[in-house]
Formats: C-alpha cells, structure tokens, sequence
C-alpha cells in the first residue's frame, strides 16, 4: 500500500484510475465452461427438433364445400333449372304406360295437352313396328 | 455458403440457417454469442452462477425466435443485449436491494509472484462491487458503454432511449463510480490506481 496513491481518484488521475478499472474489467471477462456450452447446445438441438418442415411452396390447398362442388359441376343455377326440367320430363316419361298413352294424358289434361301426347304415341307405334317396345 | 467460413457468415444468416434445422449453424452461434450474454450477464448481476442461468435463458430465447426472426430489423447483438438486461433486471429485482459494498469480494492475494494479475483482479473486483450499487440504468449504460465498448446509438437502441439520455446516465454513473471506488480504496487499503 503506498498512501500517496490512495487518493488518486480524488486527483486529477482519478479519470485515469476508472479507464484501468473498466480495462481490468474487460480483461477478466469470464469464459463459458464447456459445461455451460454444453447445457446451450442442448437446449438448441431440443428446440430445433421442434421446428416444422418447411410447408411447400406454391399457393395453400383451397376448402371447397360439397355443395359448391356439386352446383358447380351442373353449372350453377340456370344447369340446375334445366337439370330439374330433365329430371321431370324423364319421370313423366318412365310413369307413362306406352299402350293408352293418350287416354292417359286425356284424363289429366283434356283435349288441349293432347296434341304431344299424341305425337308420342305415333312414336311408340313406330317403334313397336320395328320390334323395339 | 459454406459454414467452414463462419467468420464470413452474419449473425442473421446464421440465424436463418439454424431456422432451417442446420446443426452446425446452432454450433456457431453458441460460439458466437454465449461469451458475449455471459459477460454482459456477469457485469450486470456480479455473480457467475446466476450470469451463467441468464446466459442459458437468453440463448434459449434466442433459439425460439429464430424462426420468426425479421432480417434487416435489428442486429441479433443488440437484440441479445436488451433480453440479457431484461433477465438481469427480473433478477435484481427477485434478489432485493443490491449487496452493500463490504460484501463484494475481498482482493485475492493467495498467488505469490502475480503482483500485477492481483492488482488487475482487485481492479475488477473493486469495479464490480462499484457497479453493484449504481442505479440498474445507469449500471447498464456504463457497463455498455465503457467495458463493452459499443457507441452511444446503438446503446440509445438497446435501451430503447435517446442519445442524450444515454449521454446523461453514462456521465452520472461514471461520477458515481470514481466517488465509490475512491471511497473503497480509502477503506480496504489496497491500490486500484
């Protein structure tokens, strides 16, 4: 202990006294143990097992409901009126009996709905004749 | 890009790379930046084992950003220093108001014929219990400014305050600091000129 220098920080190398203290400081930082790198690069393998695999590029998947599916597949409203009108016509064409058909459609649309009625049953006469009915 | 070059290679590649599962990237960034928590974490808190707890907490932080890192925001450094801060304030803070002066530790002067390494670590020593009793912020700005090293803007960054009021802490902690050492010098009777 020299006690001329004990009150060096109250002089004028007091300035220089703290630049050797913040120097010893930086010259005594501490080093990582190889234990400490060890519990580190643990924990960086643990987190990194847990990252998901890259998703792959291009646009994500569409959710396409199956009723969408379906309207668009007839193609939208006008294909499902035109659809409905098939549907109707085959029903009234699978329920017709071939044999009677105008008695049948006179019971239910009188004298004016008979004109294509009639024309059908022309139809089934012809291919009667070719042996089809 | 080759990782035998991990000097060449920048903190936030680096980053990318680990995102993407690289192993060896994770190795390097642990080598990187784990002195560098762990003596930031150790000038602020004055204790090793808790330094090294920070040092793990943070790099743990660190890998979970990874992923959702944002390039060219932030440099990974002064990211790395705010969360140490951070660590370090919540453990301050659990721990109470600072340890007084006389319970800093005592120069060592158990290695005969290293007169010059002892003088070096009381220096440290003194410096550190100094430390201890400066207010958090200004402990913070002076440690980043006069051990690490950095420049005042990017200390305003990792404080998250203006240049000026960088300037201001550093001046008053640097005061503070001489008067403490002065009055530790003058009660222990060692030299830390």
């Amino acid at each position: 202990m020299k006690p001329g220098d004990r009150n060096d920080m109250d002089s004028a190398s007091g300035e220089t006294a703290l630049e050797r203290a913040f120097e010893a400081a930086r010259q005594d930082a501490p080093v990582p143990d190889a234990h400490l790198m060890r519990r580190i690069m643990a924990d960086a393998e643990e987190v990194q097992a847990g990252f998901a695999p890259a998703a792959p590029v291009g646009a994500p998947a569409r959710r396409v409901r199956l009723g969408a599916l379906l309207m668009e597949a007839v193609g939208g409203f006008r294909g499902l009126g035109g659809l409905a009108a098939a549907s109707a016509f085959g029903l009234w064409l699978g329920l017709s009996p071939p044999q009677g058909l105008s008695d049948y459609a006179l019971a239910f649309y009188g004298e004016t709905g008979l004109g294509a009625a009639s024309a059908l049953d022309a139809d089934y006469a012809y291919l009667a004749s070719l042996g089809e009915l | 890009m080759a990782l035998d070059d991990s000097e060449e290679i920048g903190d936030e590649a680096l980053l990318a790379l680990f995102a993407a599962g690289d192993a060896r990237a994770a190795a390097l960034l642990t080598r990187r930046f784990t002195p560098l928590v762990l003596a930031h974490a150790y000038r602020l808190l004055g204790d090793r084992a808790e330094a090294e707890d920070i040092a793990q907490e943070v790099m743990l932080k660190l890998w979970r950003v990874a992923p959702d890192w944002r390039q060219g925001e932030a440099k990974v450094t002064t990211w790395l220093y705010r969360v140490t801060a951070n660590a370090a304030t919540d453990r301050l803070r659990k721990r109470g108001p600072g340890a007084p002066l006389e319970d800093a530790p005592e120069p060592r002067d158990e290695a005969p014929g290293a007169e010059a390494r002892l003088q070096q670590a009381a220096r440290g020593d003194a410096l550190n219990a100094a430390l201890a009793e400066l207010p958090g912020r200004q402990r913070q700005a002076v440690v980043l400014r006069h051990i690490d090293g950095l420049a005042n803007p990017e200390i305003a960054e990792i404080m998250q305050l203006s240049v000026d009021a960088v300037e201001s802490l550093t001046a008053r902690g640097k005061r503070k600091l001489a008067d403490l050492l002065t009055k530790r010098q003058e009660e222990l009777g060692y030299e830390t000129g």
